[in-house]
């Protein structure tokens, strides 16, 4: 695990109206790196991988993945430079089948080393079928081996956890940790904090659009403003 | 993927003879003609909308379009039978070019959009100050360059080649990369999908098929009016028809246009004062229980079509 | 699927498997309102077969009916004589009438004119009514060579010197209709005179020929102005028609636009010394509907028969005889003009059957010419140039009046 950055986030802000979402994000993931994305609801942090993946443009502060200032680039730039993610609610192309959904990913980065995008996620025996007709918890593996059919070097994952049984996340999480092995760097947004155990100790707690902690798990379960935030004072 | 190719192939093959030795069988040139235009123009309905996602009820806009470009390329500029067909084309893809921003609309919103685009051109072609260049509301003439023979398979070799192309879509990754679109604009980009530039791309390439039709259906017919090129009805027939037979399948059209345009001039010619009745339960039926068209009665029981 | 949407499904295919079979039923009567369709056309057993289109729905329909009676009558009248001697054959061969609705529309046309060619080889092709109509049969005539008898398609562009195959029946082209009215108004001294045409073809051409007679004259119009034929609404052009106070006021326009002129002009109130419109003279009927008989009293137009009696009949039933046996063959208590022009057609169809060595075209063509100028009908004298445009059966300017019994009259003016 490198110390490189690979993605360094300076001072976002993104504001809706009067509604700032963002207000001065900062922080830096490195290659290789797992890092958990956490906070209460409406904190900013789908806002916040909405803005890494080129969905929303910032309205102030500064992006650079390798190096590069890539604010506000269009999305499927994004997906071109190496940025791919998951959405919360999984979109997949229903009329086409689960095969064609891969099929029509651009490959700019092949990034080999984990395979068939179908046979990483298990969803290989069904490559077949209409993508309408999965079972949700497939459909989020479907939009998992999408984004990774791209070829990725660094995946945001948007909470994945809600509504998977217990033996479905042992399942995910270990395949989010091949991916590190791998070299795709994972910025994971989520509520469920052990599923976050699972995979990271560094986690990154957001509230009102601004980041209020970054370390480990532990130190953040005792740390005092993230106390507040989660149960009140 | 050997065996879709093949019977991709055939249906091609099989379009083009039908088309060729139809008038041998049935003398009316003129009515296969207008057959082979809808068949066109359904598919290039089927690619805007069956596709990717945009309904366009002013479509005949780009139609009339080419129809005058070609006009005004004979009796104004002088030129060939065929360069006029091709600048008739050209002048659809200005056409499509100044009115793509419509694409930023959807849905409905673009469907009415689409229309008050196409009756905007017909006015401007139609009126009373154009008339040095359109003829304004008194018609065109082009018997200078009658020629039924040649405009007749110019139109046969238009209608190939937009089934060749739906044939490609079908089976290509562009292909679903539309219906992607369709589907899910957002997810399409995060695929790498470059959204805007493929449906510009699209949007200008029905234009010009709309606009190659209409320019060689005016050096077939020689004479129109404005509302002849720029009738409505015309959009809608192509809209029908590739409904009726089903979308983004290359067979939907075809089979959509041969049927309702064959039944449309078989009561019209036998019992026209039913015409109106028949085709409105006819198409308030498909509405209500085969919204996905023909092909849909084999596709969703899992059958492929091409 | 669930009940209910079962019971729609097969109400839905029964409605639309009666309505198909009631349309095939009706296809195979022949009435005097339906259309009769062969599926061969017999050009050597003992019937001559005569294609047209009509229009029994749509813009055109309120013109193109009357005067498809008027050719049914005249086919109807022939075969009650044992049919039409025809010189080719020596033999007397019935008429056979074969014929399309168009619904007004050109493209249903095109299709439908070249069914009447191809598929039921049609001896003698006659188009619709009206310019827009038959325009589109001009090229398809010519390209079949088969020759087009025009009944009141009067655009002066179908009729060019390298076409013979067209004759125009029943009117003259729209070109040289004003010339009585600019006579008119040049001789009784009217200096200031507003016109308003709508923008097609057959109005266009009469500006045109309208406006330069005047200036010729040197009288130019106080007001020239082109709309939209589809105008409804004539109050603003109205008023702006009264703010150039015309001694004369020429509407040239299609009957719903006359009918909407008179309208707009009834309801702001505006006083015109003298208006003229085209249509009163040939569809009287249809303007007592909206007007009353005071309110087209005074009105300028150009009569037609029946309000014309042309006596010098030489060939086909004088005026009287005409309304009397039509009005019986058709159930109606008037006639129109309409009427007549369909009727003129098949007079100049039978004479050049009776006239012509062959059946073919060109020689139907030929015959035609032979009897230009020698024809007199209750349509006047039928005359064409080289190029089969109408010179003759010309019309006067004429204006409405009330009689002694308070009912409309016209007074034709020299």
């Amino acid at each position: 695990m490198s110390r490189e950055p690979l993605l360094e986030v300076t001072n976002l802000v993104k504001t809706f109206g009067g509604f700032r979402a963002l207000d001065g994000v900062t922080f830096t993931l490195h290659k290789g790196e797992i890092m958990g994305l956490v906070g209460p609801n409406g904190s900013g942090k789908t806002t916040c991988i909405n803005v890494i993946s080129g969905l929303y443009k910032p309205d102030s502060g500064n992006l650079r993945f390798l190096g590069k200032t890539i604010a506000g680039q269009a999305p499927h730039k994004m997906a071109r430079l190496g940025i791919n993610r998951t959405f919360q609610v999984p979109k997949p192309f229903r009329e086409l089948t689960v095969a064609e959904n891969i099929l029509v990913v651009h490959a700019t980065n092949k990034h080999t080393e984990i395979g068939d995008p179908l046979e990483f996620v298990g969803l290989k025996n069904v490559a077949h079928r209409k993508a309408g007709s999965l079972t949700s918890g497939q459909q989020k593996l479907l939009d998992l081996a999408r984004a990774l059919a791209s070829g990725p070097s660094l995946l945001l994952i948007d909470e994945l956890a809600a509504g998977l049984s217990p033996s479905e996340l042992d399942d995910v999480a270990e395949k989010l940790l091949t991916l590190a092995t791998r070299g795709i760097s994972l910025l994971v947004v989520e509520h469920l904090l052990g599923f976050v155990n699972q995979l990271t100790q560094r986690v990154i707690v957001m509230n009102a659009g601004k980041e209020i902690f970054e370390g480990d798990l532990a130190s953040a379960a005792k740390d005092e403003r993230v106390v507040e935030v989660y149960l009140g004072r | 993927m050997r065996k879709r190719m093949l019977a991709n192939v055939l249906i091609i093959l099989l379009l083009f003879l039908l088309f060729a030795v139809g008038p041998s069988i049935y003398q009316n040139q003129s009515l296969i003609f207008q057959m082979m235009v809808f068949m066109a123009l359904a598919q290039g309905v089927n690619i805007l909308y069956g596709f990717t996602g945009y309904l366009p009820f002013g479509y005949v806009g780009f139609f009339g379009i080419g129809a005058y470009g070609a006009a005004i390329a004979v009796n104004l500029l002088h030129v060939p039978a065929l360069v006029a067909v091709i600048l008739g084309g050209f002048s659809a893809l200005l056409a499509g070019l100044v009115l793509s921003p419509l694409l930023r609309l959807s849905g409905a919103y673009f469907s009415i959009g689409s229309l008050a685009a196409s009756e905007i051109l017909y006015n401007v072609v139609s009126n009373d100050s154009l008339q040095p260049i359109t003829g304004g509301p008194y018609g065109v003439n082009l018997a200078g360059i009658f020629d039924e023979q040649t405009s007749y398979v110019v139109m046969l070799l238009l209608l190939v080649l937009a089934t060749a192309f739906v044939t490609y879509l079908r089976s290509s990754r562009f292909g679903m990369s539309l219906i992607a679109i369709r589907e899910d604009p957002v997810s399409a980009e995060m695929a790498g999908i470059h959204v805007v530039r493929t449906r510009v791309f699209v949007w200008l390439a029905t234009a010009v098929l709309a606009g190659l039709v209409g320019a060689t259906y005016a050096w077939h017919i020689s004479v129109f009016y404005p509302n002849t090129v720029f009738d409505l009805s015309v959009s809608i027939f192509a809209i029908v028809f590739t409904l009726f037979g089903g979308g983004t399948t290359v067979l939907g059209p075809v089979v959509g246009t041969i049927l309702l345009y064959g039944l449309y001039n078989a009561i019209g010619i036998s019992s026209p004062q039913y015409f109106q009745l028949i085709y409105g339960v006819l198409i308030m039926a498909l509405v209500l229980f085969l919204p996905n068209g023909l092909m849909s009665l084999l596709t969703r029981r899992g059958i492929y079509v091409p | 699927m669930s009940n209910w949407k079962r019971i729609l499904v097969t109400a839905a295919s029964a409605t639309t498997a009666l309505a198909v079979l009631a349309g095939c039923g009706t296809n195979s009567a022949t009435s005097t309102s339906q259309s009769t369709t062969s599926t061969t056309g017999a050009s050597s057993g003992n019937v001559i077969t005569v294609g047209t289109l009509y229009a029994s729905t749509g813009a055109f329909a309120t013109s193109s009916m009357p005067e498809y009676q008027g050719l049914q009558f005249w086919a109807h009248e022939v075969n009650a004589k044992g049919g039409v001697l025809v010189k080719a054959t020596g033999k007397k061969e019935k008429i056979q009438l074969v014929s399309y609705n168009d619904q007004s529309s050109a493209s249903t046309a095109i299709n439908l004119y070249n069914q009447l060619i191809t598929q039921n080889h049609v001896n003698v092709l006659v188009s619709d009514f009206g310019s827009v109509l038959t325009s589109v049969a001009v090229p398809i005539a010519q390209e079949n060579k088969m020759v087009l008898f025009d009944q009141t398609g009067t655009g002066a562009s179908f009729f060019t010197p390298n076409n013979p195959y067209i004759v125009l029946t029943s009117l003259p082209t729209s070109q040289i209709w004003p010339n009585s009215l600019a006579n008119y108004i040049i001789q009784s001294g009217i200096k200031k005179v507003g016109i308003l045409y709508c923008e097609n073809d057959f109005d266009q051409s009469q500006e045109a020929t309208l406006v330069q007679k005047l200036q010729a004259a040197g009288i130019t119009p106080v007001y020239n102005t082109g709309v939209p034929t589809s105008t409804s609404n004539y109050s603003v052009l109205v008023h702006n028609l009264a703010a150039t106070n015309p001694q004369m006021v020429v509407e040239l326009g299609y009957p719903n636009n006359d009918i909407a002129f008179l309208q707009a002009v009834q309801s702001t109130g505006v006083k015109f010394n003298k208006t003229f419109m085209i249509f009163p003279g040939q569809l009287p009927t249809m303007f007592e509907k909206d007007f009353s008989k005071q309110q087209l009293s005074g009105l300028y137009t150009y009569p037609t028969p029946p309000y014309i009696n042309y006596t010098n009949v030489n060939y086909g039933l004088p005026l009287p005889q005409f309304e009397q046996k039509f009005e019986q063959f058709s159930g109606k208590n008037h006639i129109n003009f309409l009427n007549v022009a369909g009727y003129t057609t098949g007079l100049v169809i039978q004479k050049a059957l009776e006239t012509s060595p062959s059946l073919s075209q060109s020689a139907l063509r030929q015959a035609v010419s032979s009897f230009s100028g020698q024809m007199n009908t209750l349509d006047g004298t039928f005359q064409i140039n080289s190029e089969g445009a109408q010179t003759g059966e010309t019309l006067p300017v004429g204006q409405f009046t009330l009689n002694s019994s308070g009912n409309l009259a016209m007074n034709i003016l020299k």
